[in-house]
């Protein structure tokens, strides 16, 4: 475990051209929580982690994480995760022509990386710390699947949509980070196996890290996180327990839009 | 795959056919290569690229190729073994061996190529400038009086050099405006090569290089093995295929290590490894000096196996063979790019009675692969995902 | 300060040949997403179709210098070839690679350059070595406040100028202004719209070779020497000039025309031999200016797509 600690994001903002992704949202997440995020399409829920990462710049706004208290805002996304923040993606970035196991040793790379020499010379350490990130990948895989890890070397572009998933979660922890970002990790699966993700992360919630989780199925979210936020236009809306959350009259009707909006069922339709 | 490497499995007589028919290989092509006309090459040519045309005996050449230059490869020693009995094979004539050395300079540089354009997918349009660069230093040091080695180090280092500032040019741009840079420094290095009268002579170049010498003897001296005389060009052939043997061992050695690895991953989403630590600008700069450093032994063994250059030799068409030979070989295979060396590097030298058509067709040629063949004849079987 | 002025017109003069190089590459590289590094060398069969119709004519005993209805003929005959290259360059090695990634499209436009330059070389009679251009505008200078400003010098900046203002207001202006400006937003979405996507694209390829046939020629006027490689330094320069004004932007591309004009006179008037390192000069503010301000110096900061 690398450092645990609170996250604390003031006044997030974020535009892209005219259009207002995040307008200024305030949000924490406490050492070893789980907080769901959750809003209709197009509310800045994604455009939230690209910020947190460093892939997309914020135009204010502060992300202030862990014991040192360092701006995640002010960091490459490489820094943020040597910070111990790691990610999945609502898209999934694996490299489709790479082996699963490929794919996830790249999750622990900085453990494993050593001087472009002592490759060149191929100095036994080099061998060593390979070895032993293929371990910790193996034991990755095998804790989010056994039927992936049983078969290490197909290419992760021949992989079914959420086996995907699951090595994209499996590179997400195998580094052990402080925070763990969840962008959709059960999107395209059945009930069965997105049970089987839930139960992936509080497992790994256990372990003591913190878990911020983007989802649109709500009793999914509402299993797993201890507080959950609504986003809707790139503005925090409600906040709460699950149960608060649900009846809250403002999240009813951006999210289901029971005034009969429109834009709203745009929205929730996907643009 | 793996039924080609470990010939071992079901007998002993099988393997032994499978290891003398690779030690064959190289001296059973030089010899074709050599002795058949033309026109009969051109046939040949012709029905090797239609037989190619078949995805099946295709993608079972690439895996061929692709399994083979891997680190662990039963096939390199009799491959290795077969070319270093070259120069047996065409023994009284040093031309065709000096025309097979020359192929092996520009595989040394397209195997370098193949770490920027194959591996991580940035296009370096100025080889030429960086073998020129390789050149006149190793050049300028050893007419200073340094030690042909210790030069041959020194141009290394300067190509690495020059490809890291290169590649500084990529650290926040698109690739296509490292495409624009190296370009112009190959233009820019020609040119300087030109005006830089003091240092390089100018456009006539410089002459009278020494030759390599190894304990006394000379690259200019007949070479003796087992009793049989063989052409000087002979010796030009073996310090080739050493320093091509070297080189292939080492890009093979990074390929396979965690430094290919993300290389691999980071060609197919830059942003996604980002996300894990990779601080991509920066590996992208480290990999393009890399690549940059194998025109050093390059540029080195041609100016001293010459014995003469000048700026004519460094120009827009040699980074364009040495392009060529990549895509054409097939984008990361290392195996692939040697091959395609062979074909563009050897072949027009019995297609000379096409005269300065074939120039032409060679850039025709390029242009036909990258419409139907983006990934060269013999690519990386694992490429699958990948759109080129 | 007279000598500074001096070198300001020339330079202004320069910048009229890579302006026009640099909006074409600009505008291909807009509209299909891909930069054309043969855009040059299409430059360069403008340049020798109208060579040819002028040899030919010259090659006439008692004809010393062009009459104007040649000079005219010459010049449509060097746009046509250009734009008939520009065209099948498009057809031929481009379209054939819609969805592919962009380098490979790069990759071909190098391969393309190179079949020009050596169908140059090889098919123009004596097209090996560098020719001479007979002077179509006659060699005319005025004397402006110790400045002096050569006819020729004015035709460049005035053909550039007015050819700028017709391109900006058929861009901005007209149906097929819009079209464009549509495609170069989203192609896809364009075509869905119902935007004859392939008969616009083929349009600027036509202007824009036209405009790269016209940067030869008057590359051709002032130099009065033509070689059948003038194409790859034209595309280096004008692309030069495209990216340090930031790349798909006309104005951008007159800026950095104008920067890379003004350092190439400076450095050939101030430093002492500075003629054979101009070149070397406008190289090295590329890289700065990549360096510094990687997204040109007019062009907006924009994050990686995601």
């Amino acid at each position: 475990m690398k450092q645990s600690g609170d996250l604390e994001i003031t006044n997030l903002t974020k535009s892209f051209g005219g259009v207002r992704a995040l307008a200024g949202v305030d949000l924490k997440v406490g050492a070893r929580e789980t907080v769901g995020v959750i809003g209709p399409n197009g509310s800045g829920k994604t455009t939230l982690f690209n910020v947190m990462t460093g892939i997309v710049p914020a135009n204010d706004g502060s992300a202030i994480w862990g014991r040192n208290g360092t701006d995640l805002l002010k960091l490459k996304p490489w820094q943020v995760f040597e910070a111990g923040v790691s990610r999945t993606f609502q898209n999934i970035r694996l490299s489709p022509g790479q082996s699963v196991l490929e794919n996830v040793l790249v999750g622990c790379h900085v453990a494993s990386r050593t001087s472009w020499w002592s490759v060149l010379a191929g100095l036994p350490h080099v061998g060593h710390r390979d070895s032993a990130a293929c371990d910790r990948a193996m034991d990755a895989l095998k804790f989010v699947a056994s039927g992936i890890a049983a078969a290490p070397h197909r290419l992760a572009g021949e992989l079914s949509y959420a086996d995907r998933r699951r090595v994209e979660f499996a590179r997400a922890i195998v580094s052990d980070p402080a925070l763990l970002l969840l962008d959709e990790p059960t999107a395209g699966m059945n009930p069965r196996e997105t049970e089987e993700i839930a139960d992936d992360i509080r497992k790994i919630a256990e372990r003591g890290l913190s878990v911020l989780v983007i989802e649109h199925k709500m009793k999914f979210v509402a299993s797993l996180a201890q507080r959950i936020v609504v986003l809707n236009f790139g503005r925090k809306i409600a906040e709460g327990a699950y149960e608060n959350v649900r009846s809250d009259p403002v999240v009813l009707e951006s999210y289901l839009g029971r005034k009969g909006d429109h834009l709203t069922q745009k929205l929730e339709t996907g643009m | 795959m793996s039924s080609v490497v470990q010939a071992s499995a079901p007998g002993k007589s099988r393997s032994t056919a499978i290891w003398l028919l690779l030690f064959a290989v190289c001296p059973l092509s030089a010899a074709i290569i050599r002795f058949i006309s033309p026109v009969q090459l051109l046939i040949a040519v012709v029905v090797v690229c239609l037989a190619l045309l078949i995805p099946a005996l295709r993608r079972a050449a690439s895996r061929v190729l692709a399994a083979g230059s891997s680190p662990g490869s039963a096939m390199w020693l009799p491959v290795l073994l077969g070319a270093a009995a070259v120069p047996f094979v065409l023994t009284p004539d040093g031309y065709w061996l000096f025309v097979f050395s020359m192929a092996m300079i520009f595989a040394m540089m397209a195997l370098g190529l193949n770490v920027q354009l194959g591996e991580i997918g940035v296009v370096n349009l100025g080889f030429a400038g960086l073998f020129a660069l390789a050149a006149y230093v190793c050049t300028l040091l050893t007419l200073k009086g340094v030690p042909f080695w210790l030069a041959m180090l020194g141009a290394t280092f300067a190509c690495w050099v020059a490809g890291a500032l290169l590649g500084l040019c990529s650290r926040r741009t698109s690739g296509d405006y490292f495409a624009l840079v190296t370009l112009g420094f190959g233009l820019i290095v020609h040119q300087l090569l030109v005006n830089l009268r003091w240092l390089t002579n100018g456009a006539d170049g410089i002459t009278n290089i020494p030759a390599i010498s190894i304990f006394g003897h000379t690259t200019k001296d007949a070479l003796k093995i087992f009793g049989l005389t063989l052409p000087p060009e002979a010796n030009g052939f073996y310090l080739c295929l050493l320093a091509l043997s070297v080189l292939v061992f080492v890009a093979l050695r990074f390929r396979y290590s965690w430094v290919g690895r993300i290389w691999g991953a980071m060609r197919q989403d830059p942003i996604g490894v980002s996300c894990f630590g990779v601080d991509v600008p920066s590996f992208r700069v480290t990999t393009i000096a890399f690549g940059s450093a194998f025109a050093g032994p390059a540029g080195s063994l041609f100016a001293h196996l010459i014995g003469f250059i000048s700026p004519d030799d460094f120009v827009l068409l040699q980074s364009i063979e040495v392009l060529a030979i990549v895509i054409l070989g097939g984008m990361g295979n290392v195996g692939g790019v040697l091959v395609g060396s062979i074909i563009l590097m050897v072949t027009p030298e019995k297609l000379r009675f096409l005269g300065d058509y074939r120039l032409m067709i060679y850039g025709a040629m390029l242009v036909l692969l990258l419409i139907y063949r983006p990934k060269g004849l013999f690519p990386d079987p694992r490429r699958i995902f990948d759109k080129a | 300060m007279d000598l500074f002025l001096q070198y300001l017109v020339n330079a202004l003069a320069l910048s009229a040949i890579y302006a026009l190089i640099a909006i074409g590459i600009s505008l291909f590289f807009g509209i299909v997403g891909v930069v054309n590094l043969a855009h040059g060398d299409i430059a360069a069969v403008g340049v020798f179709a109208a060579l040819a119709v002028l040899q030919a004519v010259l090659a006439v005993p008692g004809t010393e210098t062009p009459e104007i209805m040649v000079s005219i003929v010459a010049i449509v005959a060097g746009g046509l070839g250009a734009i008939a290259t520009g065209v099948i360059f498009y057809l031929v090695a481009l379209k054939p690679l819609a969805g592919a990634p962009p380098i490979i499209g790069l990759l071909s436009s190098v391969g393309a350059g190179f079949v020009i330059r050596e169908a140059i070389l090889n098919f123009y009679p004596n097209g090996r070595n560098p020719q001479s251009f007979p002077s179509i505008i006659p060699p005319k200078s005025f004397e402006v406040a110790g400045v002096f400003i050569d006819l020729k010098q004015i035709v460049l900046v005035a053909t550039t100028a007015v050819l700028v203002f017709s391109l900006t207001y058929v861009v901005e202006k007209t149906r097929l202004g819009r079209a464009t400006r549509s495609i170069l937003n989203n192609r896809e979405v364009a075509m869905s719209l119902g935007v004859p996507v392939l008969k616009v694209t083929v349009t600027m390829f036509v202007i824009g070779a036209a405009l790269a046939g016209i940067a030869g020629l008057l590359n051709a006027f002032y130099y009065n020497v033509v070689q059948s490689d003038m194409g790859v330094l034209l595309t280096v320069k004008g692309f030069t000039a495209a990216v340090v004004g930031g790349l798909g932007n006309i104005y951008g591309a007159l800026l950095g025309a104008f920067l890379i004009g003004l350092i190439e006179s400076m450095a050939s008037g101030y430093i002492p031999d500075g003629s054979a390192y101009k070149d070397v000069a406008v190289f090295a503010v590329l890289i700065i200016v990549l360096i510094a301000r990687p997204n040109g110096l007019l062009g907006r900061a924009g994050g990686d797509r995601v």
